[in-house]
């Protein structure tokens, strides 16, 4: 099966490799959570709940007694691939919703990697990579890399 | 939370000396920053096996050696075996066999483990050693099928950390690697008269098979300090405890990624990851040679081993019976029977084997006394130790064998 077609350069659902699908975020859907978001890349709908700064509940003796702890929910509503990143994102507008102080915002996006053309959020298997990355500083916090079957990526080229 | 409690946590002046030696590129252990531990890999030391011994049968040994694996990483010690069972495949893989990994964390290694429940570090070990073996086809699964849809090979890798120096991800995956380069399953052929029964040959009538590897995926791991601009390789204990983040780089020797974790942590610049993936690189084919002449020295060893005459108790085991699976036609495998068959014919065809057990026969009475006995007489051919053992067949055998003494005896005869 191809994945791009080769006349028109497009992909199964009509967009081009490099090509994203729609983002859509929107916070504030909990109501009774200190911050909530909902976010959406395509078909993939995942809601997050932030709760906190809460005091933390058991301490233990060497637990330090200023720390205190955020609970996050995250609640993937719709999977069509890339799961994760969505809850990153999702997760990120939540922590920013509720107002959390925040050292810079985590953003995250897949791309896989079929029949040699880097794919940016595919979900038919095959090679995949997700990066998690500090916007403001360019740096990557999250990096998983999974290479199915036995399609080799050179780490020269990236 | 609990499991935060043990964990060692250092000092600020601790924090601090190994934060400020870092920043002008020393390490508390003397290493340079992309140096790993001493790293040794030994086989079949297990001591799980020395019960083995004892209970079952040297045979057993002799087979359980293979696939069991001991690493030590600087203080960092983990033991790996490996062990196969026929099973039913999975539905949507009829003809594949099945890896597993599975993973030990004792409080003894490091109180920080909980006993039972598997900790979060437990998990994601288990799972990046998983995904760099199985999801880069490193073992070939299809090799393990016996009758597709009915009976494949399952293979399970168990991991025990013994002692927890730090960096137990590379230790654990160098421990599987080498378990699994030096497993060998028992061989099976398939027959009967529907062509479903399956015969699981014993070590001594037919030579076990090793499993086919494709590649060594090797699990590299980088420390990252201070605003990820500080990276090591290999990281310690106490490195681990003051470290802002952490990537494992699963590479094999050809340079191929085959898997990349970093679960949150210090955000690194993504030029420090290509250069991170490039010393991997290098790394890993340092570690598959280490692996690769560690395994060869252990194969070597052992085919010397089986020159040698086998001892006593390992020729009786010749009339082992194969373990024959009868299915009853119908698909359900519950089922199916267990029988035993004394696989005479086959022994018969095979003269070495023959020998031995006639040996056996008349060499008893002398193997019994001691092990290195048989050693010495193991070079010898099969007539020199028919010869022999005529001699000793008159009841007083084993003391009048030992001549020097039996020459003594007379000298102090003759001087008294």
């Amino acid at each position: 099966m191809e994945y791009v077609n080769p006349l028109t350069g497009f992909r199964v659902d009509g967009r081009r490799p490099n090509e994203m699908r729609q983002l859509k975020g929107e916070i504030g859907v909990v109501a009774r959570a200190d911050g909530s978001a909902l976010f959406e890349m395509g078909n993939t709908r995942v809601i997050a709940a932030v709760y906190g700064p809460r005091e933390v509940q058991n301490k233990g003796q060497l637990v330090n007694s200023k720390e205190a702890l955020i609970d996050i929910f995250v609640q993937v509503l719709q999977a069509d691939g890339g799961t994760r990143s969505a809850c990153i994102n999702a997760a990120t507008l939540a922590l920013a919703d509720a107002g959390i102080p925040m050292r810079d915002i985590v953003t995250s996006c897949s791309a896989g990697y079929l029949c040699s053309t880097p794919l940016l959020e595919d979900s038919a298997g095959g090679a995949d990579v997700t990066v998690g990355i500090l916007a403001k500083t360019d740096k990557v916090t999250l990096l998983q890399v999974l290479l199915e079957n036995t399609k080799r990526l050179e780490c020269q080229r990236g | 939370m609990a499991m935060e409690h043990l964990r060692w946590r250092p000092t600020v002046n601790e924090r601090d000396f190994i934060e400020s030696a870092l920043q002008s590129d020393l390490r508390v252990d003397g290493r340079r920053s992309f140096d790993f531990r001493r790293l040794d890999i030994s086989f079949g030391r297990g001591c799980v096996f020395v019960e083995w011994v004892v209970i079952i049968d040297v045979v057993a040994v002799s087979f359980r050696e293979d696939g069991s694996s001991e690493v030590q990483l600087g203080e960092t010690r983990v033991m790996g075996y490996v062990t196969a069972q026929l099973v039913p495949p999975y539905r949507d893989r009829p003809n594949e066999g099945t890896l597993a990994i599975f993973t030990e964390f004792s409080p003894m290694a490091d109180p920080a483990f909980e006993p039972g429940r598997p900790g979060e570090s437990a998990i994601e070990l288990g799972r990046v050693i998983d995904r760099g073996l199985r999801e880069s086809r490193a073992v070939d699964m299809e090799s393990l099928c016996v009758v597709a849809g009915k009976y494949v090979w399952s293979v399970r890798v168990d991991l025990h950390i013994l002692d927890n120096g730090g960096n137990l991800i590379d230790a654990a995956n160098i421990a599987a690697l080498a378990a699994l380069s030096t497993f060998r399953r028992p061989e099976c052929t398939v027959g009967g008269e529907d062509g479903q029964q399956v015969t699981v040959h014993d070590a001594e009538v037919r030579d076990p098979i090793p499993l086919t590897i494709h590649h060594l995926p090797i699990a590299v791991t980088f420390a990252y300090f201070g605003e990820g601009n500080i990276v090591v390789v290999d990281p310690t204990y106490k490195e681990e405890a003051v470290m802002g983040g952490r990537m494992t780089a699963t590479v094999n020797s050809n340079g191929d990624v085959c898997a990349i974790q970093k679960a949150g942590g210090e955000g690194v610049m993504s030029s420090v990851i290509m250069q991170c993936l490039r010393i991997a690189s290098v790394k890993a084919a340092d570690v598959t040679s280490k692996i690769r002449t560690a395994v060869e020295k252990y194969a070597t060893e052992k085919a010397l081993k089986k020159v040698k005459r086998l001892p006593a108790s390992m020729s009786q085991k010749t009339n082992a019976p194969d373990v024959t699976m009868v299915d009853k036609g119908d698909d359900k495998l519950g089922s199916q029977s267990v029988e035993t068959l004394s696989d005479v014919q086959q022994i018969s065809k095979d003269p070495s084997v023959v020998i031995e057990a006639n040996d056996h026969e008349d060499a008893k009475p002398m193997i019994t006394e001691s092990s290195t006995e048989v050693k010495t007489t193991s070079s010898s051919g099969a007539a020199v130790e028919s010869d022999e053992a005529q001699e000793i067949r008159s009841p007083k055998s084993l003391k009048d064998a030992i001549k020097p003494k039996h020459k003594r005896k007379k000298r102090k005869d003759n001087r008294s």
